[in-house]
C-alpha cells in the first residue's frame, strides 16, 4: 500500500473516531467534547494534505511509488484531487477559536461539518482500488487546475457548512469558505474567458473542461444567492454546486 | 368587514421576476445545460465527416439509449428551444434587476425609514458604535438619537455592474452568435497571403518568426503546423515533367501540397502515381520535424503496382527508371480563424461582472439604523459589524 493511501485511511479513520465519538457522547453531554473533535479534524486534515503531498510527489515521476508501479498511477493522481479538496475541507476554521458558536452546535451537527470530506476521502480510497479509466486524464497540475481544485475544497467546506445549519435548524451568516470558493472560481472563469478573447477572439473553446467550469460557476452563483433564501434551499443549491464543482475538478483536461 | 387592498398585478410580476427564487432556478437550469454539454459530446454541424465520427462513437458509447438521447435533445444542448429560452430570461431578468438596482442607488442617498424589528444593545453608547461605524467606512446619515449607517454608494454599486456586465456580455454573445463567424482548419503556406472565401479579410503566417498577420477585425490562432512538400519531377534528359493532382486540373510543372491528409497526385508522362502519407495525422512539433516522416509510395499506373515506397524527412531526390521526382519541404499551419464583432461588448460585459460580482462579495450592501430610546441604545436592519461573528467551524 502507497504512503497515501495510508495517509487517506488513517484520515478516513480518526473522521469515523470523531463519528463515533459524537454517538457516543450525545446522550451524556460530555463537555470537552467539540474540543476532542476540532483536535481529530486537524489531525485529518493534516493526513490529508500529507497524502495529497506525497501522492504528487508519486505523480511528478521522481521516486514511482508502488502503486504506480502496478500500473494504478491514474488512480493515484485521482486520489491526489479527491484528498486535496478533503484536505480544505477537514479541519476546523481558523478562526473557529475566536467565537462561541461552535460550542452551541449539537453533536450532529459537528458531524454534518466533515462529513463531506469524510465521504470525499472514502471515495478516494475506493477509487484508488479500482482499475485505471481509460477515459479519466490527469496531466500535471497547472495554476488553473490548482485553484479549480482548491475551489472545488472551499466548495465542500462550504456544504459541510450548510448541512451543519440544516441539523440544528439555525441559520447563520454565509460560510466564510462559500464566498472564499464563489471569488476564487469568479476570478478563474474571468481570467481564461478573458485570455480566451484577447488571444483567440471568443470566450470559450468548447472544451469540456471550460463548460464544465462555465456550469459549475453558474451553479455557485445561484448558491451564492442563497443567503436570502429558505435553508432547505440554500442546501440543495450548494450541495449542487458543490457536486458539480467536485465533479469538474476530478475531470479537468 | 375588512377593506382589501386589491393586489398590484404588475407589481407582483415584477417580485417575481427579481426574485432570487427565479434567479436561482435560472442560472441551474443554464448550469445543468452547460455540465451536460460537458459530459456528453455534442454533434457537430456544418460539417459532415465530423458528424459521421460523432454518430459512430456516440453509438458506441451509449449503444441503444443513442436515440432516445438524441430526441430528448441531450447533444444538441445549446442550440435547444429550452437553453436558449433560459438565456433570453436571464437577460429579461439582469435588465429589471439593473432597473432596480439602480433605482436603489439612487433612493438611498438619503436618509430611509427603518424597517424591522428594533432590539436591545445593552452597555453600547451610540457614540461608540458611530465612531467605529465610521472607521470601517460607513456612511452614517441623520442625528442622534436616530441614525443610519450603510454603505453607499459602492456596495449599492457593486450590483449594478455586476447585473449591467452579465446583460453586456449575454448582449455581446448574442451578437457574435448573429453576425460572427468561423473558419476551422484553415491551411496556409508559410509567407502565402490567403483571402477568405467570400470576404475581404486575409491571413498570413510566417513559419520562420512564427508570427501571423491578418486583416484587421478578424482573430486568428495557429491550430497546428503541418507538413508540406514542393514536389517536381523532370526525366533523364533534365526535361521538366507535368504534374497532375485530379482528372479535372491543369498539370502543372510543379506542386505544393499540404500534408494534413494523404495525398496523390500523377505524373501522366512517366505513367506514374505518387501517394504521400502524413505523420499519422498528428500535430507536428516543429522543433522535432525530422521526427516525423512523411512515407512516399510510387506506383505505376496502369497496373497500379507498388515501384517504390521510401520515407522522407525534409528534402529528398527520389529516382524511378527514368524518372526524378524531387521533394522540398514547404511547412503549413492550420488555422483558426474568428471574426467576432461582439468582442468588445463581451470584454467589458465580462470585466464588469467580475468586478461587480467581486465588490459584492468583499463589500457587500449593509444598511442599519440606530436609535438612542430612554438612554438604551436600539438597532434595526443589518447586523452590525461587532456582532457578526464571521465564523466557520
Amino acid at each position: 500500500m502507497s504512503p497515501p493511501l495510508i495517509f487517506t485511511g488513517i484520515a478516513c479513520g480518526a473522521l469515523l473516531a470523531a463519528v463515533g465519538l459524537a454517538l457516543w457522547g450525545s446522550p451524556r453531554q460530555v463537555p470537552r467534547l467539540p474540543h476532542v473533535m476540532r483536535a481529530i479534524r486537524w489531525l485529518a486534515g493534516a493526513c490529508l494534505l500529507n497524502g495529497t503531498l506525497l501522492a504528487w510527489w508519486g505523480d511528478l515521476g521522481i521516486p514511482p511509488t508502488a502503486l504506480s508501479m502496478d500500473g494504478s498511477s491514474g488512480a493515484e493522481r485521482q486520489l491526489s484531487r479527491l484528498i486535496l479538496m478533503a484536505a480544505l475541507a477537514a479541519p476546523p476554521g481558523i478562526l473557529g477559536g475566536r467565537h462561541s458558536h461552535s460550542h452551541s452546535r449539537s453533536h450532529w451537527s459537528h458531524i454534518a461539518l466533515f462529513l463531506p470530506a469524510l465521504v470525499l476521502a472514502g471515495i478516494g480510497l475506493l477509487w484508488a482500488k479500482a482499475p485505471p479509466s481509460a477515459d479519466v486524464t490527469s496531466p500535471p497540475v497547472t495554476p488553473v487546475e490548482l485553484t479549480i481544485l482548491l475551489c472545488a475544497g472551499l466548495g465542500v467546506r462550504a456544504l459541510g457548512h450548510c448541512l451543519s445549519e440544516l441539523v440544528d435548524a439555525a441559520p447563520q451568516d454565509r460560510a466564510p469558505s462559500l464566498d472564499a470558493a464563489y471569488a476564487l472560481l469568479t476570478i478563474v472563469m474571468g481570467s481564461t474567458s478573458l485570455a480566451n478573447l484577447c488571444q483567440r477572439g471568443l470566450v470559450w473553446r468548447g472544451t469540456v473542461t471550460e463548460s464544465g467550469l462555465a456550469g459549475a460557476w453558474l451553479a455557485w452563483s445561484a448558491a451564492w444567492l442563497g443567503p436570502r433564501q429558505p435553508l432547505w434551499l440554500r442546501v440543495l443549491l450548494t450541495t449542487a454546486a458543490s457536486i458539480s464543482l467536485t465533479s469538474v475538478a476530478l475531470r479537468l483536461t | 368587514m375588512i377593506a382589501q387592498t386589491p393586489r398590484d398585478p404588475w407589481r407582483a410580476i415584477w417580485q417575481v421576476a427579481t426574485s432570487d427564487h427565479l434567479a436561482a432556478a435560472v442560472l441551474l437550469g443554464i448550469a445543468a445545460g452547460l455540465i451536460i454539454t460537458a459530459w456528453l459530446p455534442q454533434t457537430p454541424v456544418n460539417d459532415p465527416v465530423a458528424y459521421a465520427r460523432w454518430l459512430s462513437r456516440a453509438q458506441a458509447r451509449f449503444g441503444d439509449a443513442t436515440p432516445t438521447m438524441r430526441t430528448l435533445g441531450l447533444f444538441l444542448v445549446s442550440r435547444s428551444f429550452v437553453f436558449r429560452t433560459l438565456l433570453a430570461l436571464l437577460a429579461g431578468m439582469l435588465l429589471l434587476r439593473l432597473i432596480e438596482a439602480g433605482d436603489r442607488l439612487w433612493q438611498n442617498r438619503e436618509i430611509a425609514t427603518p424597517e424591522g424589528e428594533w432590539h436591545d444593545l445593552p452597555g453600547i453608547r451610540l457614540s461608540d458604535v458611530m465612531h467605529d461605524l465610521h472607521r470601517w467606512r460607513h456612511r452614517i446619515l441623520g442625528k442622534p438619537p436616530l441614525v443610519q449607517a450603510d454603505r453607499w454608494p459602492w456596495a449599492d454599486m457593486f450590483p449594478l455592474l455586476a447585473y449591467g456586465g452579465g446583460l453586456l456580455f449575454l448582449i455581446g454573445l448574442l451578437i457574435t452568435h448573429l453576425w460572427g463567424w468561423q473558419i476551422d482548419g484553415l491551411i496556409v503556406q508559410s509567407g502565402e497571403r490567403v483571402t477568405l472565401p467570400r470576404t475581404d479579410a486575409w491571413v498570413m503566417w510566417n513559419e520562420t518568426t512564427q508570427a501571423v498577420t491578418h486583416s484587421p477585425g478578424i482573430a486568428m490562432h495557429i491550430e497546428e503546423q503541418v507538413p508540406g512538400v514542393k514536389a517536381r519531377a523532370q526525366d533523364n534528359t533534365g526535361r521538366s515533367l507535368s504534374l497532375q493532382q485530379t482528372p479535372e486540373v491543369e498539370p502543372v510543372a510543379q506542386l505544393t501540397l499540404a500534408l494534413a491528409d494523404v495525398q496523390y497526385f500523377a505524373i501522366p508522362d512517366a505513367q506514374l502515381v505518387v501517394r504521400m502519407v502524413p505523420p499519422s495525422n498528428r500535430p507536428i512539433d516543429p522543433v522535432s520535424e525530422a521526427d516525423n516522416p512523411i512515407l512516399v509510395q510510387i506506383y505505376h499506373s496502369p497496373p497500379g503496382r507498388l515501384a517504390a515506397e521510401t520515407v522522407v524527412e525534409q528534402a529528398a531526390q527520389l529516382s524511378i527508371d527514368d524518372v526524378t521526382l524531387e521533394l522540398t519541404d514547404v511547412p503549413y499551419a492550420r488555422l483558426t480563424v474568428i471574426c467576432n464583432p461582439g468582442l468588445w461588448p463581451t470584454g467589458v460585459g465580462l470585466t464588469l461582472l467580475v468586478v461587480g460580482l467581486l465588490g459584492s462579495i468583499v463589500w457587500p450592501v449593509r444598511q442599519l439604523w440606530l436609535r438612542e430610546d430612554m438612554e438604551q441604545l436600539q438597532v434595526t436592519g443589518d447586523p452590525l459589524p461587532t456582532l457578526t461573528t464571521g465564523e466557520e467551524a
